[in-house]
């Protein structure tokens, strides 16, 4: 049964690996020439060109990483069953002397192995690409963020990018088994995945371990700790929290609530605030955090693609010709 | 007398209409048994349910004494399924099916179907896509036969194949079967292939089974009466259809005849002649009569649903 699920996908996998050795070489490329042009002398016009011309080919490129997980689920994920359905090769296979649920198993892993080898191989060219080229290059595509904890770095390094594959391939395989029909698993799986990305990226990251609160100095701005770090922590925008020490009386609005109101009062939002002990500040997750999120985010990815394999696997034993 | 399929008031029901309603029905097992009705009957629903491809809404389906649920090994073993759409892995060599054939079936023979497919001359190396249609209907019966099934299911096997293929598939299908005792169980809208493999014949029409049995004892069981349109049939007699062209009429009954007036002559009908008679009569009873749109037209063998010349 591997030797059959091998053979019905080698190609779309080696298409799979084909596009992701591109992208690498094409990220070899780009920070080869950086390299050779970023040095202590002030650089020529031309050289100005050409570091602009880079700095275009690494958006591109930063926006094909972020998109690769989802590329590799709806190419090796969608057709997997749905494939096998508009072939009617499903009935072949359910013929012989193997059930339903060995053929489903036996497909979701070698396929899927093979979406994670392919996504972890390109994360440490993506680790190389974005530690040279981010300073330079980041700036451009995303605004005023710098480090490996920024969302699309983060996105693109470390464990995440095989969780979101992981993930994306296993909703492919999902749909196409519930929708039999590839065209529809495809459009599902990019709209689910975009969204759970949004989604994740700017309410369930934030969270995922414990922010670090710095309050504004008297005169409302912020103080620097933080952003004078080399390693520059994830700016999560302004917020609220109550005075350490505070004793909170259960049932009382969130400080958020209570420093919103504050604020919108014509006069005395300072003294409204002092006076309910709440304070206004920046959030950010530190650039140390950037393990523990790498982790919680893979494992909920992960917890997701584990119970999409298992509806698959239902999907396929209750189908009826 | 064993039985290799048995199927008691099984029904599918699809999203708004039953594809197969109280169907009871037995193979025995050795036999070949054939499927016969017009497209849309509800063979390849029936033969679908066999292979465990789907599940009943209603009534039950057994398979060597053991009820078909899809996802049991114990009864894939047993069962060779050709699909009427014949599916292959379009990109695979023939080599390749076999190999999947050998990997999938614990009971493959390899070494017969490989004499198999070199007695037909159909290269090992060539993609199943390339091959011509009746290659690729080789190459799934030889999936099929090659695992060495109990019980054969072939949904229409011959369809759409030249005369020259069909020979050569129903050829390589009875000589093995006939070597190993398999139960064959195969359907066709074709009477006449069906004719010379079949022991018994199974009439499927409007997702119902019309009537089933050995075919000596369904040509036995009934009789054509042709007389005068104007006369009235002897009575006491279970017509099955009723046909009309010009002033003759041709009753396909069942049973004894008694014995009819002079006007009535009785003949021994053939096999295509019942099915005919049952297919006619499915749904709505008797064939309602042809009006006789051209009364000039004197023989009575001009086709009933031909206009008059123009």
């Amino acid at each position: 049964m591997i030797w059959l699920a091998w053979r019905r996908h080698r190609l779309s996998v080696l298409i799979m690996v084909g596009l992701t050795a591109a992208l690498g070489l094409w990220m070899a490329y780009v920070t080869h020439s950086y390299d050779g042009l970023v040095s202590a002398r002030i650089p020529t016009p031309s050289e100005v060109a050409q570091l602009s011309d880079l700095q275009n080919q690494s958006t591109v490129i930063a926006l094909l990483l972020l998109f690769l997980p989802c590329l590799i689920g709806v190419v090796l994920g969608a057709p997997l069953i749905a494939g096998e359905y508009r072939d009617r090769t499903n009935r072949l296979a359910w013929t012989q002397s193997i059930s339903r649920t060995r053929w489903t198993v036996t497909k979701w892993w070698v396929v899927g192995l093979a979406s994670v080898v392919l996504a972890a191989a390109l994360v440490p060219v993506a680790q190389w690409w974005s530690g040279r080229t981010s300073l330079q290059f980041g700036v451009s595509l995303f605004g005023f963020a710098f480090g490996r904890i920024q969302p699309h770095t983060f996105a693109v390094t470390g464990v995440a990018p095989v969780a979101y594959t992981l993930f994306a391939f296993a909703l492919g395989v999902t749909l196409g088994a519930l929708l039999r029909r590839t065209a529809w698993a495809v459009v599902g799986t990019v709209v689910i995945y975009g969204l759970l990305a949004l989604l994740m990226a700017t309410t369930i990251r934030p969270v995922l371990a414990p922010q670090v609160f710095v309050p504004f100095a008297e005169g409302g701005t912020a103080s620097a700790p933080l952003t004078s770090d080399p390693q520059y922590p994830w700016d999560l925008g302004a917020g609220f929290r109550f005075a350490p020490g505070t004793r909170v009386p259960a049932g009382s609005p969130s400080a958020s609530d209570i420093g919103q109101r504050c604020v919108n009062l014509p006069t005395g939002g300072p003294a409204c605030l002092a006076t309910h002990r709440v304070q206004i500040g920046e959030a950010y997750q530190p650039a140390d955090h950037y393990w523990a999120l790498q982790w919680r985010e893979s494992a909920l990815y992960l917890g997701l693609a584990v119970l999409l394999f298992g509806v698959a696997i239902l999907a396929v034993r209750r189908m009826r010709e | 007398m064993t039985t290799a399929l048995e199927t008691v008031g099984l029904g599918r029901r699809y999203r708004r209409r039953w594809g197969l309603r109280d169907c009871t029905l037995r193979v025995p097992t050795g036999s070949i048994t054939g499927l016969v009705g017009p497209n849309g009957a509800g063979k390849s629903t029936l033969l679908r349910l066999a292979a465990g491809l789907s599940r009943p809404s209603a009534g039950t389906i057994s398979v060597f004494g053991r009820d078909v649920r899809p996802n049991s090994t114990e009864h894939l073993d047993r069962i060779g399924y050709f699909d009427q759409v014949r599916p292959l892995y379009e990109g695979f060599r023939v080599e390749e099916m076999l190999t999947f054939g050998h990997r999938l079936n614990p009971s493959w023979d390899d070494t017969a179907a490989r004499q198999w497919l070199a007695d037909l001359d159909i290269p090992l190396r060539e993609r199943v896509g390339h091959l011509s249609l009746g290659q690729q209907a080789q190459v799934a019966l030889t999936i099929c036969m090659g695992k060495r099934p109990d019980l054969l299911i072939l949904d229409e096997p011959v369809a759409s194949l030249d005369p020259l293929a069909r020979r050569q598939l129903m050829q390589t299908l009875l000589s093995t079967v006939a070597d190993r005792g398999t139960t064959v169980f195969l359907s066709s809208h074709i009477v006449s292939e069906l004719e010379p493999v079949c022991d018994n014949l199974i009439i499927l029409s409007s997702a119902r089974v019309q009537i089933s049995g050995t075919i000596e004892s369904l040509v036995a069981d009934h009789r054509l009466l042709v007389g005068p349109v104007a006369g009235s049939p002897p009575q006491g007699m279970e017509v099955i259809s009723e046909s009309r062209v010009a002033r003759q009429s041709t009753l396909l009954v069942r049973g004894t005849v008694p014995t009819a007036g002079p006007t009535w002559q009785v003949l021994e009908p053939n096999l295509e002649e019942i099915v005919l008679g049952y297919l006619g009569t499915a749904g709505t009873g008797p064939v309602a009569p042809v009006t006789d749109a051209a009364p000039e037209v004197p023989t009575a063998s001009a086709p009933p649903t031909d206009g008059g010349p123009e």
